[in-house]
C-alpha cells in the first residue's frame, strides 16, 4: 500500500498515513474550499487499506493522531467519517486508538473530541498539546 | 476597558478573502489579553460566517445580481464582557422565510437540544453542491452559548440585506 502523504495548506491540514509504521498523522487547519474533494480520497485510502489488511489478516495496532487547529463544520463531519472509518477496522479486530490533541482550555475542541468518540466509537485519548 | 473593533470589512468576498480576513483577526486577537479557549472559539465562528458570507455571494453571482453594488460585510468587536460578531450579506426575498425559521428554531433550544440538532446533521445530513452541512448555524449557535440576534432589511422586490449578530462572553 502506497503512502498517503498531503502537504499542509493554510486551510488544509497536513495528511501522512504511512502504513509501514502504523501511525497516521492529521494535522493544521481544516477549512478546503471543496470538503468532498480533499477528504473523499482519504476515506477511499482508508478503504483500501482495510481491504489489504483483511485480506493478509493482519491485526497490528493503529494510531491516528489527530491534532486539528481549527475546523469548519463541514469538515467536522468528514472528520467524523474518518473516525467512523476506523471503526470498521475496529469490527475486524485491528485495534485502534485516535490521539486527539488540543491546546489547553480549548475546552471547544476537547468537547468535539469527546462527541466524536462517543459516535464513533473508537477509543480517544486526549493531549494537550504546546 | 473600552470598546474596540477588531475587524470592520465591507466589499468583495471571494474564497481568498476568508484567508485575508481570517489571518487579520487571528493577528488582532493575538494581542489580547483573553483565555485562548476564547479566542478560538471567536475564530471558529468567524470561520462560519465568513464561509457563509462566501456561499452567499457565489450563490449571488449564479443568480446575476451580484452586480448591483450590495457588498458583505462582517465586523469583529470587543465589549466590555463580550465579542460580538455582526456578518451581513444580500438574500433573496423568497429565502428569507426558511432562514428565520431556522434561527429561531435554533434559538428555542437548550444546549441539549442544540447538541442533539447537531449530531443529527452531523451523521445524517448530506454535504450540498455549495459544500455545506448545513452545520453552520448550529454549530454558531452552540459555540456561542447566547441566542443568535438577526436583521432582515428590505433593498428592493427581490432583495433584502441580511444580518446575523451573534455574541461570544468573554468569561
Amino acid at each position: 500500500m502506497e503512502n498517503l502523504i498531503l502537504d499542509a495548506t493554510p486551510n488544509t491540514p497536513k495528511v501522512l498515513f504511512n502504513p509501514a509504521d502504523r501511525v497516521f498523522e492529521i494535522a493544521g487547519e481544516s477549512r478546503p474550499e471543496n470538503v468532498k474533494d480533499f477528504y473523499g480520497p482519504i476515506l477511499k485510502w482508508l478503504d483500501d487499506y482495510l481491504a489489504e489488511l483483511t485480506a493478509q489478516g493482519k491485526k497490528d495496532a493503529i494510531l491516528l493522531k489527530m491534532y486539528i487547529e481549527y475546523f469548519n463544520s463541514s469538515s467536522a463531519k468528514y472528520i467524523l467519517n474518518i473516525a467512523k472509518k476506523m471503526h470498521d477496522f475496529v469490527s475486524v479486530d485491528i485495534p485502534v486508538t485516535i490521539d486527539w490533541c488540543y491546546i489547553e482550555d480549548d475546552e471547544d475542541m476537547k468537547e468535539t473530541g469527546e462527541e466524536m468518540e462517543r459516535m464513533s466509537k473508537v477509543p480517544f485519548n486526549y493531549l494537550v498539546v504546546e | 476597558m473600552e470598546k474596540q473593533i477588531l475587524l470592520d470589512y465591507s466589499g468583495d468576498f471571494r474564497f481568498e478573502t476568508i484567508e485575508i480576513l481570517l489571518q487579520k483577526v487571528k493577528e488582532q486577537l493575538s494581542h489580547l489579553e483573553v483565555k485562548t479557549g476564547i479566542k478560538k472559539k471567536v475564530v471558529n465562528i468567524m470561520v462560519e460566517c465568513l464561509e457563509n458570507i462566501y456561499k452567499y455571494t457565489t450563490l449571488d453571482k449564479e443568480n446575476s445580481y451580484f452586480n448591483r453594488n450590495f457588498k458583505s460585510k462582517v465586523i469583529l468587536k470587543k465589549e466590555n464582557k463580550s465579542f460580538i460578531i455582526t456578518a451581513g450579506n444580500t438574500i433573496l426575498n423568497n429565502n428569507i422565510e426558511p432562514l428565520k425559521e431556522k434561527i429561531d428554531h435554533i434559538n428555542n433550544l437548550d444546549k441539549d437540544g442544540l447538541q442533539n440538532l447537531y449530531e443529527s446533521i452531523i451523521n445524517n445530513g448530506h454535504i450540498s453542491d455549495k459544500g455545506g452541512a448545513g452545520l453552520g448555524i448550529v454549530d454558531i449557535a452552540l459555540r456561542s452559548g447566547n441566542k443568535l440576534n438577526y436583521d432582515f432589511s428590505p433593498i428592493d422586490h427581490d432583495l433584502s440585506f441580511y444580518e446575523l449578530k451573534i455574541k461570544i462572553n468573554l468569561l
